[in-house]
């Protein structure tokens, strides 16, 4: 068929199924948000003082909920009672299958925030924290006329003297880096230049700034190419107290890649640049390479343009680590364990190409490396069909959400030390609830959410009542190191809300859950929107299935529309970092919010 | 002179509350005029009438909340476009966080509408198949007739984005159209 064909086409299929007006129900919505005109303005006063008190005014915008009283113990407001606990949860009472019923409105109290700071553009805003305690957050507002900026937020979440750092021509920032002396290394580049613009012209430079927001001597320093970012920026921090990043450059039609290690200076570190065997892979979250506490940097290649893939891992003098590379076929991630063990994990698609262009998962492979390189016995440990990104336990057990196509999660695996199945597990979920699926990696089809582990080892997913997504019936369960769920859990969602997502008022995303924040006790930090406010609200869960006294909270809010809890973080002094996109999609607010 | 205060603060209140009614009365009027048209792209985006309902109710609470922001009535239409357009991407992205829905439709049977028209029922059914960000861009394109920069400041997204998912996405429905061919030549697929 003809361009032009399927375009008449499509124009036609569009009109034939085009209603022609609107419901009459929303007509009828329409005139009555012309009544309600008056209960708006009574609310003016407050919102003009809103307006007056800027920064406080977002806080204050929810001060009629927090009139309202909260449970001062208990479960989630407005959720059903803890369930007993039950193996198989079985003895579980099951929320009703019916219909959700409206939901009620609950009390919400605004989060009290040591501080709040507002951005007009969301951009990159995964902010990272100093030794200092001091955030760091780049804005990428995009467009030929955007600037990029990196903010420096003392403790107490005033912009630091000197910044922000917004240099000339620089559109957009990735994740900054910051070293133990409190260099903050930032990848910059030009909104805009093709790639015959930037060949030989280094479209992206890279800075490394002091504690001051003054560029420093030998800084800034170009950067040949392509430049590799993931989700923590791209960068590498070096004992030395250098930046290690991957570049790539194209010249007729290959492309060639290699790390690039620099010390703090911005002199080219001795040995280095290595030259890769192929570009980096990773799935969401992703970091382009990982540094060791022995210094070892290591980084996931892929091989070709087949499902090749391997872990290579350099010394600090660029020199390969003895014992690697190591070969991990259809690579997708891979995480450092705290000993140094390597734990990866690579998907087998059989070849199988359906016309949709999306691979379908056959079995998926987990391996664990020693720091030698050598394969360590009981591994690798094939499970079939796609299997989420795993969880690290604090014992070194991998956990995994396993089962069937789209998501239908039948299974959550412990696999131990050994590669055996952790005794007590698999957990097999009840058929009625399901895990949330998502797409980790771009080509890649949808896969369950993977869980997430406490500080105690105690496994964490969120679930909803099979077929009944965006009514009542989500929950985040708990299941204990035996395998069992955890007294008190799970714990359901009052009605009407759902789990907070990465990709709000964002294209992209795949669909992935924030992930949860731990405390020091094990209580759970997981944002949530509920149905009967617009903020954006945490929720806090302690072990035992309750909600400590004050949560839920709502995070500080935007002016207008929906705000959505996109990332949150525990700082040492066990304070919520909380990112919140508002306005619908166009600003977005930083705030630290004291726990418990 | 503070009860003339207090009386002349009362009249200026008074009046701005005036101001504000015809304010919203306008605005509301601007609602109702854009409401069938952004109904129609709401069904077109989501596929579904009740789900564009659903959308278009929570796209007019959020406009009647946000209508102090507009800055510009005269870009009334592009402003709640917009927020027509955001709020059916969460609510597509919400229900995509479901389990795929590999059985939207039908395999051997074609809708009525749609009966006798191979071509329509596959390019439908490849529509229902793209995800919302491409399936909206092709609406815009294809159905509101807006140039590539007026989607792009419709979506959020860059011109270059946009002009991506036009291509992906025609590129998508070509796929789905060979595929359900070669199904039907194979006898998969029954009119």
């Amino acid at each position: 068929m003809s361009d032009e064909r399927l375009e008449r086409e499509l124009r036609a299929l569009f009109d034939e199924n085009a209603p022609v007006t609107a419901p009459a129900s929303l007509h009828q919505h329409v005139a009555e948000l012309a009544r309600r005109a008056p209960a708006v303005r009574s609310r003016r006063p407050l919102l003009s003082l809103v307006a007056v008190l800027g920064t406080i005014a977002v806080v204050a915008a929810f001060v009629e909920i927090a009139l309202l009283t909260l449970p001062r113990q208990g479960p989630i407001p407005g959720s059903p009672a803890p369930v007993p606990p039950s193996p198989t949860m079985r003895a579980a009472p099951p929320p009703s299958a019916s219909p959700a019923p409206a939901p009620s409105p609950t009390p919400v109290p605004t989060a009290a925030s040591s501080w709040s700071f507002r951005l007009a553009s969301p951009g990159t805003l995964t902010p990272v924290t100093g030794a200092d305690g001091s955030a760091y957050l780049a804005t990428s507002p995009g467009g030929p006329k955007g600037q990029g900026k990196v903010y420096a937020l003392d403790a107490a979440g005033h912009v630091k003297p000197g910044w922000p750092f917004a240099p000339a021509g620089v559109a957009a920032f990735g994740t900054p880096a910051v070293a133990t002396d409190g260099t903050v290394y930032a990848l910059g580049w030009a909104y805009g230049k093709s790639a015959a613009e930037a060949a030989g012209t280094n479209a992206a430079t890279l800075w490394a700034l002091d504690p001051a927001g003054r560029v420093k001597a030998g800084w800034p320093q170009p950067v040949a190419g392509s430049v590799f970012m993931g989700d923590g920026g791209g960068l590498a921090v070096r004992p030395d107290g250098g930046v290690i990043y991957v570049e790539g450059t194209t010249k007729g039609g290959s492309s060639a890649y290699r790390a690039v290690a620099l010390d703090a200076d911005g002199r080219p570190a001795a040995g280095w640049p290595v030259s890769l065997p192929g570009g980096p892979l990773c799935a969401v979250p992703c970091s382009i390479g990982t540094v060791g506490p022995d210094g070892v940097w290591y980084a996931l290649i892929q091989l070709g343009r087949g499902p090749g893939a391997e872990i290579v891992a350099l010394r600090p003098d660029g020199t390969p680590v003895a014992g690697w590379p190591v070969q991990v076929p259809g690579g997708e991630g891979f995480t450092l364990g705290g000993d140094g063990t390597i734990y990866a994990w690579g998907f087998d698609t059989n070849g199988a190409q359906p016309p949709s262009g999306v691979p379908k998962i056959v079995r998926t492979r987990f391996v664990e490396v020693d720091p030698d390189g050598r394969l360590r016995s009981g591994w690798p440990v094939t499970l079939d069909g796609p299997v989420s990104i795993p969880a690290l336990g604090p014992d070194g057990t991998l956990y995994a959400t396993a089962g069937g196509e789209a998501g239908q999660v039948e299974r959550v695996v412990g696999l131990a030390r050994d590669g055996t199945e952790r005794a007590g597990w698999p957990y097999t979920l009840r058929s009625d609830l399901t895990a949330y699926p998502y797409s980790p990696t771009e080509g890649m089809p949808a896969r369950a959410t993977g869980p997430s582990v406490g500080p105690d080892g105690t496994v964490y997913l969120p679930v909803y009542r099979t077929g009944q997504l965006g009514s009542a019936a989500q929950a985040l369960l708990a299941i204990a190191p035996s395998g069992r769920v955890a007294v008190g859990w799970p714990v359901w969602l009052p009605a009407g809300a759902r789990f907070g997502f990465v990709g709000e008022f964002t294209i992209g995303g795949g669909g992935q859950l924030v992930q949860p924040a731990f405390g020091a006790d094990g209580t759970i930090y997981v944002p949530v929107d509920l149905a009967s406010t617009t903020a954006g609200v945490v929720m806090a869960v302690e072990p035992s299935g309750h909600a400590p006294s004050g949560w839920p909270l709502a995070a500080p809010a935007g002016s207008s529309g929906p705000s959505h809890v996109i990332a949150l973080r525990l700082v040492p002094e066990e304070d919520l970092i909380l990112t919140t996109v508002a306005d619908f999609g166009n600003s977005a607010i930083v705030s630290r919010v004291a726990t418990p | 002179m503070r009860v003339g205060s207090e009386e002349a603060m009362a009249f200026n209140g008074k009046a701005r509350d005036a101001a504000r009614d015809r304010a919203g009365d306008t605005f509301a009027k601007s609602l109702e005029r854009a409401l069938d048209s952004q109904f129609r792209l709401a069904v077109l985006i989501l596929g579904d009438r009740d789900e564009a309902e659903d959308a278009l109710h929570d796209a007019l609470e959020a406009a009647w909340r946000a209508r102090n922001g507009l800055r510009e009535p005269e870009r009334f239409d592009a402003w709640f476009g917009r927020i027509v357009t955001n709020t059916c991407r969460d609510r597509a992205r919400r229900r995509r966080r479901g389990p795929v829905a590999v059985a939207d439709l039908p395999d051997r049977e074609a809708p009525d509408e749609l009966a006798g028209l191979p071509d329509r029922y596959l390019l439908h059914r490849g529509l229902r198949e793209l995800d919302v960000d491409h399936r909206t861009v092709l609406v815009l394109r294809y159905y509101a007739d807006l140039s590539v920069d007026d989607i792009a400041t419709r979506t959020g997204v860059r011109a270059g984005t946009v002009k991506s998912r036009l291509h992906y996405g025609l590129r998508a429905l070509r796929a789905a159209l060979e595929a359900g061919s070669r199904r039907e030549r194979e006898g998969e697929v029954s009119r």
